[in-house]
């Protein structure tokens, strides 16, 4: 196994695309009073799902799957799209800023999820490189 | 790097609903000013036209729909056309030959509610700041222990 593996590759793309996704509800809540502007949507668990998938289900061997892994998540970009929803308002904007500052809150906690565990994933690497703690 | 790009579009949304208060302070203010600041006739009321600004990468091409980042800029600050109230009171010096005095357009509820809407907006995007840079400080802690 080598140091970076699949796990690791793939919290790093999680907040890489949760940082992406903070950034759009940011422009959508900013937004909020702008005639006219539409509320834009980020697309990428659905996809980084299938990425992940896509290696479990090969019976590669570990370094093989990493570098699968490696490759499906290379070329993963999150989707940004202008939503489709009717106006919240006369003026043509469409963005719900509850629905906005709910999803701002769920992509914090999946950010700092990701944080936690790619800090324990450096705490093991770093518990084997000193020998158990002796 | 993009956090900052984060933090430039909140910034620039705190501005936005700054000046709107701003309008909404001088059109409460000047709710019974009868000469406006150019002498010709009262004071009208002040509305700001916000617009959207998408900010692309250098050297990447544009793309409205896709653009993360969008910017609140002030487009310009407009007088409301609707006419002046026609008030009757035949003896203040400023009244006309029929005895009216001419109010500004400004109505105090509308411009209350509109207070009311740019503070919400303004504390929503206060809070969203401090999400962004609780979000920045917890990638430093990557690696930390």
């Amino acid at each position: 196994m080598s140091m970076i593996d699949a796990a690791t590759l793939t919290l790093e793309k999680v907040l890489d695309l949760r940082s992406r996704a903070h950034a759009t509800h940011v422009s959508n809540i900013a937004n909020a009073n702008v005639a006219g502007y539409k509320a834009k949507t980020v697309e990428f668990e659905a996809e980084l799902q299938r990425a992940i998938e896509h290696a479990e289900g090969k019976p590669v061997p570990m370094i093989r799957k990493d570098a699968t892994v490696a490759r499906d998540l290379a070329s993963l970009d999150a989707n940004i799209f202008e939503d489709g929803n009717a106006a919240m308002s006369g003026d043509g904007n469409t963005v719900n800023v509850d629905s906005e500052q709910a999803d701002l809150a769920k992509n914090y906690i999946g950010y700092q999820g990701a944080v936690k565990l790619l800090n324990k994933k450096m705490a093991m690497q770093k518990y084997v490189i000193t020998e158990g703690g002796r | 790097m993009d956090i900052y790009k984060t933090m430039d579009v909140v910034s620039s949304a705190l501005t936005a609903e700054r000046r709107r208060l701003n309008a909404i302070a001088s059109n409460v203010a000047n709710a019974n000013s009868l000469k406006s600041a150019d002498g010709e006739g009262p004071y009208k009321r002040k509305d700001v036209v916000l617009e959207s600004q998408s900010q692309a990468e250098f050297g990447e091409a544009l793309n409205e729909a896709n653009a993360e980042f969008v910017e609140v800029k002030v487009a310009e600050v407009v007088e409301d056309p609707n006419p002046p109230r026609a008030v009757y009171q035949p003896d203040h010096p400023m009244a006309d030959e029929k005895g009216y005095i001419y109010m500004p357009n400004v109505n105090p509820v509308e411009e209350m509610a509109n207070m009311i809407s740019a503070e919400k907006s303004f504390q929503q995007n206060v809070n969203v700041f401090q999400t962004t840079k609780d979000m920045a400080l917890k990638a430093l802690e990557i690696g930390g222990n």
